[in-house]
């Protein structure tokens, strides 16, 4: 009784916060425990488990041996991993400029004030909730010797027998990347369309009336007030397009076939996983690729993160 | 009455109780184990024909039930199986992979098996059955087989007046001639080595020498052979499925995009069903001969995980199906050839099998590794046909080094 009289009138208040506090925190910790776990263990716990692997000749039933880095010596020694890294990263910086572009000028467009604007932003965007390998496979169809590309072509009057690759887009190793590219480009767009649209409709409007009032034209107030505002959209569509493009596996083997032929020009580096894997069975080869893939993705998007500056991916 | 209903009660529970220790008076129903199957999707006559095969099985054996598992992808979806050590009971082995798989150790070896039930391989063609062996050990039996032959379309070779196909190089050359004369595509075959192969073969030299330790790809008589398909490719004799907009050669000889093609007995149920016009203008021949006769056959077979839970009962099943009555019904409806000399040929498969039993019809060498060769070669030869004016014999030779030196043992 005398302790409790000695004590600060607010010390019991404080404690009841504290063990709110408490209380809450474990509430909160105990919700995210489970996701947590499952996160630790499956992504985190795999990654490490991946490089694990990729330092044994690894098989179909397991370990056969510890090799050190002999996977990754394999893997850099082996012209078709080479050529599946350059393709790889030049199918990631032809096709990110290519859909981030067109999302921005689709979000732009759905968000001014056109007539059926919902009817275009769904339109834009179905090609990106459409089965990747039903879209595919109607590219195929569309860009074959005889499909529709080429008959289009041929009523503008070009020769399509007559065109470098007589009209075979994906069966011609100068092409066939490029025309995934644009397969690509255009079912990630609405994607991308919907970041952009996302960002631009959070864009308080007095800033641009007020630029417009200070005498800014529409291609300045563009430039100057709705392109820097766009920064955080900017940074999550060219990390987010990146990353996904550096992991192109399902248009490549549908179009190239598992060899990603012809001459090894749909070869990705998830391609390359995959035959390493389920072709020849080399678990810890195609782990050491994982990890591979893993530098180069984590590297570039440092690097993006540090030419978009901190405000960009804080949302600032 | 409280004691009656305790005495009634007391009985019931007793008879309840004891029920399951007492000899039955009625027939029990016979303890039916299921076993997995997986197989590899197919067209629905193959599904029909399997299904058929399964159904006498069962009806034979009707203590086993079998579970059909058709795998999209059966290579990759058997890989990440047998890592986790729950492989099917029983499961398809394409002879491309099975030295793979057996150097993995994943496969259940048969020898005692078949000891054990005087199961007799002599029906067999020993060609058949290579795929599967290694170092004395077999780990499948052959359920069928199937070797490239000529196909060709009545409708398309009459407009050029051609009345027969050809049987020689030669004629095969003078034939193309007439027929792109016509502006029809004389034949499509893609540039596969699983499908070329067999002029290396037929020109006197080969993709390897019979016991698969020595590549054939650097003689003399394989590079004739590669230069008279290169000048094919670049004559447009031949063209391959993608330049002719199909996904595959049967596909452009179902729409009549080319006069001939060079398949194996899946061709004919997948034209009966998709084409049936140019099924029924559909004549076969053995491949056209250069030095002697020459063609590549394919096989697949049925195998025993080591890890497969049910050995017994999956062993009884690849017995009855590589057995003379399993395979007569699995073959019957003619979506491949028997592997066994003691089955009837189905009824219009006779050149099949005629090209099946021939000498200088060879399997692909069914190495470990063997994929990187075909890819090398594949892409190459992509690449080289690609070019409206390539140099042939240039071409040939890059295409034959690059799927040298992916050989396995350089």
């Amino acid at each position: 009784m005398l302790a409790v009289a000695t004590r600060p009138p607010n010390s019991v208040a404080a404690r009841q916060k504290r063990r709110r506090m408490w209380n809450e925190a474990f509430v909160g910790w105990g919700f995210i425990s489970v996701p947590m776990a499952l996160f630790l263990v499956l992504s985190v716990g795999i990654f490490f488990y991946a490089i694990y692997i990729s330092t044994y000749k690894w098989g179909m039933l397991g370990p056969r041996g510890f090799v050190g880095l002999k996977n990754y010596k394999q893997a850099f020694h082996d012209p078709i991993f080479l050529k599946s890294i350059r393709n790889s990263v030049l199918y990631a910086v032809l096709v990110v400029p290519l859909q981030t572009a067109l999302g921005l000028l689709l979000a732009l467009l759905v968000n001014s004030k056109i007539k059926g604007a919902k009817f275009f932003r769904a339109a834009f965007y179905f090609p990106s909730i459409a089965s990747s390998a039903a879209i595919t496979t109607l590219f195929i169809f569309l860009l074959a010797p005889a499909g529709l590309f080429n008959q289009v072509l041929s009523f503008f009057g070009v020769n399509v027998p007559n065109l470098f690759n007589q009209g075979a887009w994906l069966s011609d190793s100068r092409t066939a990347l490029l025309s995934i590219v644009g397969l690509n480009m255009w079912t990630t767009s609405g994607t991308m369309m919907l970041f952009y649209l996302a960002n631009l409709q959070s864009i308080d409007g007095s800033l641009m009336e007020a630029g417009v009032m200070d005498g800014a034209t529409r291609r300045q107030v563009f430039w100057y007030i709705t392109m820097p505002l766009l920064k955080p959209a900017h940074f999550f569509v060219v990390t987010s397009g990146m990353i996904g493009a550096l992991q192109l596996y399902d248009q490549a083997i549908l179009a190239g076939g598992a060899d990603g032929s012809p001459d090894y020009s749909l070869m990705t580096m998830v391609l390359y996983i995959y035959n390493a894997c389920f072709r020849q069975f080399e678990f810890g080869l195609a782990s050491a690729i994982g990890i591979i893939l893993f530098v180069i993705i984590f590297s570039l998007t440092l690097l993006q993160r540090f030419a978009f500056g901190s405000s960009a991916w804080r949302g600032e | 009455m409280l004691r009656k209903r305790f005495t009634f009660g007391a009985a019931l529970a007793a008879v309840i109780l004891l029920a399951p220790l007492a000899p039955s008076a009625i027939a029990a129903d016979p303890v039916v184990n299921t076993i997995t199957l997986a197989t590899w999707g197919s067209s629905p006559a193959e599904t029909a024909a399997l299904t058929d095969a399964i159904a006498t099985f069962q009806a034979r054996f009707p203590n086993i039930k079998v579970d059909l598992i058709t795998d999209t992808d059966h290579s990759a979806q058997m890989a990440a199986k047998f890592a986790a050590h729950t492989p099917p009971d029983v499961f398809y082995v394409d002879w491309s992979v099975a030295q793979d798989w057996i150097n993995q150790g994943v496969l259940y070896d048969l020898s005692s098996s078949i000891a054990s039930s005087n199961f007799s391989l002599a029906p067999f063609n020993k060609s058949y059955l290579k795929p599967f062996q290694s170092g004395g050990a077999i780990y499948g039996l052959p359920k069928d087989a199937n070797p490239l032959v000529l196909e060709g379309n009545k409708t398309l070779m009459a407009k050029a007046k051609i009345k027969a196909l050809p049987k020689t190089i030669k004629e095969f050359d003078l034939q193309a001639k007439l027929l792109l004369a016509k502006k029809i595509t004389p034949m499509c075959v893609d540039a596969d080595l699983n499908r070329l192969g067999a002029f290396f073969v037929s020109f006197g030299g080969g993709i390897s020498n019979s016991s698969w330790s020595q590549s054939l790809l650097g003689t003399a008589q394989t590079k004739a052979a590669m230069n008279w398909v290169m000048g094919n490719y670049k004559s447009g004799a031949f063209r391959t499925p993608s330049q002719l907009s199909a996904g595959w050669a049967g596909e452009a000889f179902g729409k009549a995009k080319c006069a001939y093609t060079m398949e194996g007995a899946w061709l004919d149920p997948f034209l009966h069903d998709s084409f049936p016009a140019v099924f029924k203008a559909m004549v076969k021949a053995p491949l056209p001969t250069g030095k002697h006769t020459g063609s590549l056959a394919f096989t697949a077979g049925y195998s025993i995980g080591k890890d497969s839970a049910d050995k017994a009962d999956a062993w009884t099943f690849i017995q009855y199906m590589t057995g003379a009555r399993g395979m007569t019904i699995w073959t019957s409806q003619g979506v491949a050839i028997p592997s066994r000399s003691d089955v009837p040929t189905p009824f219009g498969y006779d050149v099949n099998a005629l090209v099946a039993k021939d000498k200088y019809t060879v399997s692909p060498p069914a190495i470990v590794g063997w994929s990187k060769v075909i890819d090398a070669f594949n892409n190459q030869a992509k690449k080289q046909i690609q070019n409206k004016k390539f140099n042939v014999a240039k071409a040939s030779a890059v295409v034959l080094s690059a799927a040298q030196a992916a050989w396995p043992s350089n």
